[in-house]
C-alpha cells in the first residue's frame, strides 16, 4: 500500500506520541513519511501549529453587511430573475466583450461571407473506386496561322534580266522586247535570242 | 423587528440541517443564525485563500451564503451542513482561480504582501497567529494543495468530506496534505521549531 493512502493514520501518531514513545511497528510505519526524529518532530510541530488555524476560524467574525444583507439580495433576485452583484465586479466588461465577440460569430456562422470559389483551388478529395482503365483521347489542337500571300516589293532594274527566287518560285525578268510591236519584233529575232540567251535559271 | 429577534433566539440553539430545512421554506431568521455561525468561518477560509484580500473575501463569503439560499432545496439533510458549505465556497474559488488564472507570479506578490505583515497592523486583523511562517510557507503551495489544507485544519473536515467538497478523489487528498506538510517543513529551519518550543 501507498505510504500516502496512510496519511490518515501518521497524523494520528503525530498527534498523540513523540518519537520517543513510537513502539518498533509504528517507528518502521513513521519512517516511510519523515526522514526520523528530527523529520517526525518538524512535522508533529507543524501539525500542531496547524490546528491553531481552526481556532482563528472561530474567532473571525463574520463580513459588515451581514446577513439581512444577503437575504434581501436574495430576494430581489427572486422578484427580478436576475443576479445582484454586491461589488461593481472588474469582469462586467470582459463579460460585454465576449458576448459581443460571441453575436459576431454567430453573426457569422448564419451569414457567411460570401465569395466565389476558384475551381481551380478546391482541391478534389472526393473519393473514387477505379475499376478499369480506360486511355483518354487526346486531341491535340495546331494552331494554324492563315495568311495573305503578300508579294515583297521588288525593285529589280529593268534592263537586268535577272532571275530572283521567291521560295521556290521563279520570277522572270520579262524579255524588254516582248512588248513591242510584232512588225517591229520581226527580224530582231536575233538580238531576242540574244537576250534569252542572256536568260540564266537559278534553283534554290 | 423584536418578534423577528425573539425568532432567531429560538433557533439559536438548533442544529444546522434543521436550520437548512427552514432556509429550504425561506426562513430569515433560520438564515441569520446559520450566517452568524458560520459566515466568520467561511470568511477566514477564502482570507487564507485570497493572501488577506479583505474585500474580496468577504465578496466571496456574501456569494457563498447567497448560494446557500438558492440551493437551500438541493441540500441533504442526511449528510452535515459544513462540508456542503465549504463545497460551494471551493467551487467559488476554484472559479476565481480559473478566472483570474492565479499564475506563480500572481502567487509570488501575494507571498510578499504577507510577508510585510502590513495588513495585520492595518486592519486590525481578528488572526493572532503564533506560527507566521507556517501561514507563509502556506502561501507557496498551489491553490488546490492550499485550499485542502485550509479544509483539514481550518475547516476541519474529514478526509471523505474533503474529497465530496472537492470532487477528488480519497487518495489524491492523503497525497496532497501529506505533500503540503513535507513542503512546509522542508522550508522550515532547525532554529525556527526552537523557537516554538
Amino acid at each position: 500500500m501507498k505510504s500516502a493512502d496512510m496519511y490518515e493514520d501518521y497524523e494520528k501518531l503525530l498527534i498523540s506520541k513523540d518519537y520517543d514513545q513510537l513502539n518498533d511497528e509504528e517507528k518502521t510505519f513513521v519512517h516511510s513519511f519523515c526522514d526520523g526524529s528530527e523529520g517526525y518532530f518538524t512535522m508533529k510541530q507543524v501539525l500542531l501549529q496547524s490546528r491553531s488555524f481552526a481556532e482563528e476560524s472561530n474567532a473571525m467574525t463574520p463580513p459588515t453587511g451581514g446577513a439581512d444583507q444577503v437575504f434581501d439580495r436574495f430576494l430581489v433576485q427572486q422578484k427580478t430573475g436576475k443576479r445582484v452583484a454586491f461589488f461593481n465586479r472588474k469582469t462586467s466588461v470582459l463579460w460585454v466583450a465576449g458576448l459581443a465577440a460571441a453575436l459576431i460569430f454567430s453573426w457569422l456562422i448564419r451569414f457567411p461571407v460570401k465569395q466565389k470559389a476558384d475551381p481551380m483551388l478546391i482541391p478534389d478529395v472526393t473519393p473514387r473506386l477505379i475499376t478499369e482503365v480506360k486511355t483518354d483521347t487526346v486531341i491535340k489542337e495546331v494552331p494554324v496561322y492563315i495568311q495573305h500571300e503578300t508579294q515583297p516589293d521588288t525593285h529589280l532594274p529593268e534592263s537586268s534580266n535577272e532571275v530572283v527566287s521567291y521560295g521556290g518560285m521563279v520570277y522572270v525578268q520579262p524579255v524588254s522586247s516582248v512588248g513591242e510591236n510584232k512588225e517591229q519584233r520581226q527580224g530582231t529575232n536575233a538580238s531576242e535570242m540574244g537576250d534569252l540567251a542572256k536568260l540564266a535559271v537559278t534553283m534554290n | 423587528m423584536q418578534a423577528e429577534s425573539k425568532h432567531v433566539a429560538t433557533l439559536i440553539g438548533s442544529v444546522d440541517n434543521e436550520l437548512m430545512e427552514r432556509v429550504a421554506r425561506a426562513d430569515q431568521a433560520a438564515f441569520t443564525v446559520l450566517y452568524n455561525r458560520w459566515a466568520g468561518k467561511i470568511r477566514y477560509f477564502f482570507l487564507r485563500l485570497y493572501s488577506y484580500d479583505y474585500d474580496t473575501a468577504d465578496d466571496r463569503t456574501q456569494d457563498t451564503f447567497l448560494k446557500v439560499l438558492e440551493n437551500a432545496q438541493k441540500f441533504d439533510p442526511d449528510q452535515r451542513f459544513s462540508p456542503w458549505l465549504y463545497a460551494i465556497a471551493c467551487n467559488l474559488y476554484k472559479n476565481d482561480v480559473r478566472r483570474r488564472k492565479l499564475d506563480q507570479h500572481f502567487r509570488e506578490a501575494a507571498v510578499a504582501e504577507t510577508s510585510v505583515e502590513m495588513p495585520f497592523a492595518e486592519r486590525k486583523v481578528e488572526i493572532q497567529s503564533s506560527v507566521k511562517l507556517v501561514h507563509q510557507y502556506l502561501e507557496k503551495l498551489d491553490p488546490d494543495v492550499k485550499t485542502i489544507f485550509l479544509l483539514r485544519h481550518a475547516g476541519e473536515l474529514t478526509i471523505p468530506e474533503i474529497a465530496r467538497a472537492t470532487g477528488c478523489p480519497e487518495g489524491t487528498i492523503k497525497s496532497r496534505l501529506f505533500y503540503a506538510m513535507k513542503k512546509i517543513t522542508e522550508n522550515l529551519q532547525p532554529h525556527t521549531i526552537n523557537e516554538w518550543i
